[in-house]
């Protein structure tokens, strides 16, 4: 299961409160905060990887997307202000 | 879909839809450059048939006999005119890079349209009626009326969907969208119709090209 970075209730991002070991099954317990690119949506994950995967070709990834150049350009573009939004508002 | 999509390029229409009236989602840079170069040019050559002119970079008009090459110029003119106003437009209003090529690319493929254009002149009853118009009589032939009418429509409508890839293609090669990016047209597109009328003006002139009427 993918784990979920936006409450499915409210849509507020959501904190880890537990990390545990499956192999001795050690818990840790307090309030963690996700990282930025755990934060992005499910497209903008897959965008990001699919970007690192092209080895950061552009050309390339709008052959990926079977898109034009400047589609993926602005995409890239819309993901740095998301990215720079999210570190912004990292939470406290 | 919200704005925020739009933004990252996801087409909110359904792909039918983006391919007619954005269909720079899918095609820019050299492709674009080199179908609407070709489509240019051919419109340009069938408008020449039938008497027609695009004398401007919004401009159709019909009934004065010219060079078969002169239309193709004149699209030709109002691609580059538009285009340089965009870039330059773009280069104030954007805040992403953007590539040269794709601004004049997309541009050139927002003409596509004119085709339909100058194919709407072939529809009987038009040219007849335009040529009866040339000789300053403004009665309409009522043998003539339902091709005059039905061939108007359709460059009206050519015309304004033209308009539309027109901006679309200034919004996806420049990535400006919203308020932004309509305030940056509008300007953009009028000096780009004053530019091009006295660039055709003035390539009439150097080129001493006669237009009868």
């Amino acid at each position: 299961m993918a784990l979920p970075s936006q409450c499915p209730a409210c849509g507020n991002d959501i904190q880890v409160k537990r990390l545990e070991c499956p192999s001795c099954a050690t818990a840790v317990e307090g309030t963690f905060e996700l990282p930025v690119l755990q934060r992005l949506s499910a497209t903008e994950q897959e965008f990001a990887l699919n970007l690192l995967k092209c080895g950061g070709a552009l050309k390339e990834l709008a052959r990926v997307y079977n898109v034009s150049y400047p589609t993926v350009r602005n995409r890239l573009d819309a993901l740095m202000a998301r990215i720079t939004e999210l570190e912004r508002t990292r939470p406290e | 879909m919200s704005e925020n999509t739009m933004a990252q390029g996801i087409p909110k229409d359904s792909p039918v839809l983006t391919w007619l009236f954005n269909p720079f989602h899918y095609i820019a840079g050299g492709t674009a450059l080199g179908i609407g170069l070709a489509v240019i040019v051919v419109a340009g050559v069938l408008a020449s048939f039938t008497d027609s002119h695009f004398d401007g970079v919004l401009d159709f008009h019909s009934g004065l006999p010219a060079p078969f090459w002169l239309p193709a110029l004149e699209g030709l003119i109002n691609w580059v005119c538009m285009a340089v106003l965009l870039l330059a437009a773009g280069k104030v209003a954007s805040k992403s890079r953007f590539r040269i090529l794709d601004v004049f690319g997309t541009q050139a493929l927002a003409r596509w349209p004119g085709l339909l254009t100058a194919a709407a002149t072939f529809i009987p009853g038009y040219y007849a009626q335009v040529r009866q118009l040339a000789t300053l009589n403004f009665t309409i032939d009522p043998a003539n009326a339902p091709g005059f009418i039905t061939a108007s429509v359709v460059i009206i409508a050519a015309t304004v969907w033209m308009l539309v890839l027109m901006y679309r293609a200034y919004a996806v090669s420049c990535n400006v969208s919203g308020l932004r990016g309509f305030v940056s047209f509008v300007p953009a597109l009028l000096v780009a119709e004053v530019l091009s009328k006295t660039a055709l003006y003035y390539l009439l002139v150097a080129l001493s090209v006669h237009i009868q009427a």
